[in-house]
């Protein structure tokens, strides 16, 4: 990957993460949890996506985060209140910045009526901000602002923008009052790599009262010495406003990192001493003792534009030297910077923010590899020792117990640093939940629990999709229509609940919701119809409720956008389970659903039964086993060629040779002289697996097969056992369905529904 | 080439059209063409700009510099009102820009 292409693609994780809080934000302000730092944390955050996608000349990006960015700014300064409709619509408008930025990394289309749509309505916020006057861009600091939207609008540098009237400073100025500051505004390189621009500070500057300004231009050098890119200039601005000095200071609030400011206020009006910010003043203090300390971000950079350097040597400007060439590859950078700045500058107080650093998944599998390994040498090596003489009492046994100790805590803390909190996951789900009731008319209220239990993330990826469709299945087929909610005496919003906990070494995710719950009949009928029960069978409720699990089973009478397609719970089902996960369902009329799923919390683990066909030794992953049984000769029955069933209980499953169908032995093994291991296929279809004999149960580590050696039929992967064997483990789905070429001609159906 | 600078008209003048937009894009490219015309007259045309930002600013007042420096004549033509108003929110006026001592 060339030097750009990994900066584009940090931009894009970032923006992932600034779009996550944007959310996160606007929902608190929905549920009036947010202060001030709420608002000013979302606006950040698209003032972030913004200033990186100026840098790669998104513009389509660029656009709309302004607009966006120019509404936020209103309801950040207090004149737009956070009413219902406005966070409404500025849910959907992060919704619209989300898919640009997806369009912007994956290629594609935008909905470019809708985002049409949704810069007017976000226009529109603005105007009704500013009240009594006109909607036109006229005056004030907005006056640059919406001018962009126009045509002439090109690059990505939405803060470089001026009109292109002649703007009379007097019309850009606010009115004066009793509080005047002296300001020395001393921009670094850095501010305007991070496409902050002088003059859009300087514009907010006047829109707060009457301002003189002067600017020193002793600093710029020649022109053979100067870096076009360089910060020369500083202003002193003498300002006379009705503001508070914490006002004057928000303007800055961008750019205070990225520059040399002082604000003090003037003798004669001097309610605000400016004693009242030591904090500020503190931080100020320190990024003048270190103005590059923020380097480390720039320091990509320098691979990228090396040849920018004109003699800097002739600059007077030592102390703020500015770096070679921060523009482009620094911008992208931007956001992380300002997310640092974040746990700061909201209070005043630095260094708030948790520290992470971003590794390649890659590195962390290959450490989770090698501390597998580390694991299996040192077991076998205590084998080894105690196989060769040592007494258990000895002080090597007594080390190697404490090595144990370490080697497994060692891979408890390895497995940690892959785990995620789902948060990942559950902060999409709220915008799902708004698509999916405006589609199906419905009023939904999402509550999410547990956001921050952690399971591996291959667990999180694989989980989005099952957890969207449940989800789906929850609003659409769930909760009942607004009129019929309070025809049953609940409120018209309906509230869906997902929550994640663990429980016992996995992970369970609930999602319910309050609606009517299953209706049994219903579901039987359509069953009956579909085939997929006899009209006669008799049912629990329980073994109803589990009939949404079918293949091909679809409540929905007329297809809608949402469900309907015959696609549905059976699908969920498969994909939990190939996770290695379980979901079941409890239902109450009336009351509502409960979906329960439970998942392994990683998928670098396995519990599975250590199991001995013929003389090898193969795990059977434990999810997929129901119960073992020792067949007695009256319960087996042969048909076919060599074909057998055994009888377990009511129900006659087929028995599958697994020393036959992996090739160990040609001859039939004895039925009774084995252990029948009962399973349950992805598909819930159920086979007897015939083993010669149960070693045993325990957590292995898995190993690709597929990466050291190849793919063999049968087998999903190996692991290495204790005595530092290799062992198989047991691809449960192809051994049952290769011992059946034609399918199960039983009726699975019913034996998954008597689940 | 654009209409002659009503003051500094002589014939050998340099004439260089400012570009329309002046942003962070535009620094390089217009030192790059600044330093290109150095030895000679020049009148900058300042008429198409319709967005100026601060670094091509304080480029413009390195060269005005540099000129004064060189002993040769800069000036600014026809500034557009875009190219007055960006100046001005900066507190800068073009007649600033030219009369940047030079940097010892």
């Amino acid at each position: 990957m060339d030097a750009m292409a990994e900066i584009r693609q940090t931009f894009f994780e970032e923006c992932a993460e600034q779009l996550a809080e944007l959310e996160a934000g606007l929902l608190a302000i929905e549920n009036d949890e947010a202060d001030s730092d709420t608002v000013n944390a979302v606006f950040r955050a698209v003032h972030s996506i913004k200033g990186g996608a100026g840098a790669f000349s998104l513009d389509d990006l660029v656009h709309f985060a302004h607009v966006f960015e120019t509404t936020l700014d209103e309801m950040r300064s207090g004149r737009l209140e956070s009413s219902e409709k406005v966070v409404k619509i500025m849910l959907r408008s992060a919704d619209a910045l989300a898919d640009l930025v997806t369009v912007a990394r994956d290629g594609g289309t935008a909905d470019a009526e809708r985002n049409a749509a949704l810069i007017d309505e976000l226009k529109g916020l603005v105007a009704l901000a500013k009240g009594e006057e006109p909607p036109a861009p006229s005056a004030g600091k907005s006056a640059a602002a919406p001018a962009s939207d126009g045509p002439v609008y090109d690059d990505g540098m939405g803060d470089l923008d001026f009109t292109p009237v002649a703007v009379d400073l007097s019309d850009l100025m606010g009115i004066g009052g009793d509080n005047r500051f002296k300001i020395v505004f001393k921009p670094s390189p850095r501010m305007y790599a991070k496409a902050n621009e002088a003059n859009r500070v300087l514009r907010d500057v006047y829109a707060l009262g009457e301002a003189k300004v002067v600017c020193n231009t002793s600093e710029v050098p020649l022109l053979t010495a100067i870096d076009p890119e360089g910060a020369y200039l500083t202003f002193t601005i003498e300002l006379s406003t009705a503001e508070s000095e914490e006002k004057v200071r928000e303007v800055f609030e961008f750019v205070e990192f990225d520059s040399d400011l002082s604000i003090e206020a003037l003798p004669d009006e001097d309610d605000d001493d400016d004693s009242d910010d030591p904090d500020i003043a503190d931080i100020l203090a320190r990024i003048k003792a270190t103005p590059d300390d923020e380097g480390g971000a720039d320091d990509v950079s320098g691979k990228d534009e090396p040849e920018e350097e004109p003699a800097k040597a002739a600059e007077p400007a030592k102390a703020e030297a500015p770096k070679p060439a921060p523009e482009k590859a620094a911008a992208p950078s931007a956001p992380a910077a300002a997310k640092a700045e974040a746990g700061g500058d909201g209070k005043g107080g630095g260094g708030g923010a948790a520290q992470t650093i971003r590794v390649d998944l890659e590195r962390v599998d290959r450490l989770i590899d090698l501390v597998g390994e580390l694991v299996i040498h040192q077991v076998m090596l205590s084998q080894r020792a105690y196989q060769a003489g040592l007494a258990r009492a000895s002080d090597v046994a007594v080390g190697f117990d404490e090595l144990e100790q370490l080697t497994r805590e060692i891979q408890d803390s390895v497995m940690a640093i892959r785990a995620q909190p789902v948060k990942s996951v559950f902060q999409r789900l709220p915008r799902l939940v708004r698509e999916v009731a405006d589609i199906s008319g419905k009023q939904v209220r999402l509550i999410t629990e547990g956001e921050w239990t952690e399971v591996d993330k291959t667990v999180i990826e694989r989980l989005a999709d099952p957890l969207t469709h449940m989800i789906r299945n929850a609003i659409d087929h769930g909760l009942e229509k607004p009129e019929d909610r309070l025809s049953a005496g609940k409120t018209e919003e309906g509230v869906v609940r997902v929550a994640a906990m663990h429980r016992s070494g996995r992970i369970v995710i609930e999602i319910s919701d309050d609606g009517a719950g299953i209706n049994r009949k219903r579901v039987k009928d359509i069953a009956i119809k579909k085939g997929l029960i006899p009209a006669e069978a008799n049912l629990s409720d329980e073994e109803i409720d589990n009939l949404i699990f079918l293949p091909g089973f679809s409540t929905a009478e007329k297809i809608s956008s949402l469900s309907g397609r015959g696609v549905g719970m059976d699908v969920v089902k498969r994909s939990i389970q190939a996770l290695g996960g379980r979901v079941s369902i409890t239902s109450r009329p009336g009351k509502g659903s409960t979906f329960t799923m439970s998942l392994p919390l990683t998928l670098a683990v396995l519990d599975g039964m250590i199991v001995s066909v013929g003389d090898q030794t193969v795990v059977v992953p434990l999810t997929a086993i129901i119960e073992t049984l020792q067949p007695k000769a009256s319960e087996v029955k042969s048909f076919g060629g060599d074909a057998r069933l055994v009888q377990v209980r009511d129900n006659f499953l087929p028995l599958v040779d697994v020393a036959r169908e992996l090739g160990y032995s040609y001859e039939q093994a004895s039925a009774t002289g084995g252990v029948a291991i009962l399973v349950e296929a992805e598909n819930g279809a159920r086979s007897a697996l015939l083993v010669d004999a149960i070693q045993g149960q325990r957590q292995v580590v898995i190993k690709s097969l597929e990466a050291n050696y190849g793919r063999v039929p049968g087998i999903a992967a190996a692991t290495i056992l204790g005595d530092g064997r290799v062992a198989l483990i047991l691809d449960v789905d192809a051994v049952v369905a290769t011992s059946r070429p034609e399918g199960n001609f039983f009726n699975s159906s019913m034996q998954h529904a008597a689940e | 080439m654009p209409r002659k600078s009503t003051k500094a008209s002589s014939a050998e003048d340099a004439v260089y059209a400012l570009p329309e937009v002046l942003d962070l894009k535009a620094a390089t490219p217009l030192t790059e063409k600044l330093m290109s015309l150095r030895g000679q007259n020049l009148v900058v045309d300042a008429s198409k700009v319709e967005r100026l930002g601060t670094q091509c600013v304080q480029i413009l007042i390195a060269a005005a510099a540099t000129w004064k420096d060189e002993m040769a004549a800069f000036s600014i033509a026809e500034p557009s009102d875009s190219f007055i108003s960006g100046l001005q929110v900066l507190g800068l006026t073009p007649q600033a820009i030219l009369e940047k001592e030079v940097a010892q």
